[in-house]
């Protein structure tokens, strides 16, 4: 046809030019518009109207043929309108088929969607569960630091009202540190750790008390012991047990004399008996006028007294020698010779720290 | 007779006028004429030349109308024009609205994702919160 077309096209262009004729270069872009339409698939969504277009168009051709040149352009016009039809119509149906394909992806795409949309809304709701429990968990929690936080006031006020002197101080400052860190926890929302520091500064409130209380018992236990050795007499000035022994020496000797020995030997068994007990020991001795030897002696009679002591298996590491007491007047040898213990469960340190103004000085 | 004759020639020439095939076409341009009224109105994308040869051919289609062979010609063109306008008009729709569904899918994917991410974002959250 193209080749009828191309020969029938040269051998009329002279005539064409010269009679006015319909240009035959349009029979051409005709031509392939149907061949374009049928490409696209117009014998599968058009067929009739692909048909028509071939038809006006081989009419168009044998018009042509026949000289009938106007008849000729319109029915190749019809022909090209109906082939450009049939190109849309085609398009049409991709555009269509594309559309289906498109609705069909929509749907498996909502379709994911709202299945993620249903995921989120339900890990919404966890996590506004989750976050519901926490309040109500940290509530909880406050409260709880609150009542520990109470509770440890209350058993460091039960520490502190018992006797200060049987009161660990170590024990009580570890104790009130506890405490301020519990309520600087507290104030920072920390409930957690407000409510383990209130824990611990209960737990060594009640550790405290109860090391003072035993300390107390046993401090009364010993009191009564010792207040059962001949010779002495035995006070306890705030904790701390004094022993005072009389007699001891000779005047201006430090020789233990024999009848105190029993004393002493009581007084040593009761150290035995208590291995936690430490004493300071301290000697009052004569009234001399030589203030040098009045010291010396007293240091002797202290050595004499620890030297037996030891003698009776007492560790010197229990044992600690106390400052000589000076007496300055006549008046003051009253009760000379006396030798004092000073026992205390603590470091005989704190002997040093006890406002006691002994028997006999100003 | 010839008052005959002129009777005779009046009818003749009122029945060419009137001839019931000619009111029938002209019905049926006048259906053309609307039809290319309402694409022109229904769609700017269509190409002003197409518009401009459909109105071409439907006017010599009714200026041609008593003629007989020019106005099959004629009525055909115009007629097929529009069919191929219409045709045009439909694909245009059906182009615009691929186009539509194909933002609308992108939409839905974006959603999606936007949608994947908060999950995530509320999954970490549950698991710092309440870790297994």
């Amino acid at each position: 046809m193209r080749i009828f077309f191309l020969s029938a096209y040269i051998a009329t262009v002279i005539a064409c030019a010269s009679n006015n004729l319909p240009p035959t270069g349009d029979f051409a872009v005709s031509y392939s518009l149907i061949e374009n339409a049928e490409i696209g698939g117009g014998e599968i969504y058009a067929p009739d109207l692909m048909q028509q277009a071939k038809s006006f168009y081989d009419l168009a051709e044998a018009e042509f043929t026949a000289g009938n040149y106007e008849e000729s352009e319109s029915l190749r016009q019809v022909s090209e309108i109906i082939a450009k039809t049939v190109i849309s119509i085609s398009r049409k149906k991709i555009y269509e088929d594309e559309i289906e394909r498109l609705r069909s992806e929509i749907n498996e795409a909502n379709s994911i969607k709202r299945k993620r949309e249903a995921e989120l809304r339900e890990n919404i709701l966890k996590l506004g569960q989750i976050k519901d429990r926490i309040v109500i968990s940290q509530e909880i929690m406050h409260s709880s630091a609150l009542d520990k936080l109470e509770e440890a006031t209350q058993k460091i006020k039960a520490a502190e009202a018992l006797s200060a002197e049987y009161l660990s101080p170590q024990l009580l400052n570890d104790t009130n540190e506890n405490y301020k860190a519990a309520e600087e926890y507290l104030n920072k929302g920390e409930n957690e750790k407000s409510i383990e520091r209130s824990q611990k500064s209960i737990s060594i409130a009640e550790r405290a008390i109860e090391e003072s209380k035993k300390k107390l018992e046993l401090t009364n236990e010993i009191q009564k012991r010792l207040s059962s050795i001949y010779g002495t007499r035995v006070e306890n000035i705030k904790g701390v047990i004094k022993v005072t022994f009389q007699g001891l020496f000779a005047p201006s000797s430090s020789n233990i004399l024999y009848d105190a020995y029993p004393s002493l030997d009581a007084f040593a068994g009761v150290l035995s008996q208590y291995p936690a007990l430490k004493t300071t020991i301290q000697a009052n001795p004569d009234h001399l006028e030589n203030q040098d030897k009045n010291i010396g002696l007293s240091v002797k009679r202290v050595e004499a007294v620890t030297v037996y002591l030891v003698s009776k298996g007492i560790s010197t590491e229990r044992l600690r020698t106390g400052s000589a007491v000076i007496n300055e007047s006549p008046a003051d040898t009253i009760g000379d010779r006396r030798i004092e213990f000073f026992v205390t469960f603590d470091n005989p340190e704190n002997i040093q720290q006890i406002n006691y103004t002994p028997q006999g000085s100003n | 007779m010839t008052v005959v004759i002129i009777f005779l020639l009046l009818f003749t020439g009122l029945s060419l006028k009137v001839r019931p095939d000619n009111k029938n076409i002209l019905s049926q341009i006048e259906s053309l004429e609307t039809k290319l009224a309402s694409i022109k109105n229904a769609s700017p994308d269509i190409p002003k030349e197409e518009l401009d040869k459909a109105q071409k051919w439907t006017e010599d289609a009714k200026n041609y109308l008593p003629e007989g062979s020019e106005e099959s010609t004629a009525f055909k063109k115009a007629n097929y024009q529009i069919e191929f306008l219409s045709t045009l008009l439909e694909e245009s729709r059906s182009k615009k609205k691929a186009d539509e569904l194909e933002q609308l899918i992108e939409k839905i994917r974006i959603q999606t994702e936007e949608i994947t991410d908060t999950n995530a974002k509320v999954i970490e959250e549950i698991e710092r919160l309440e870790p297994q």
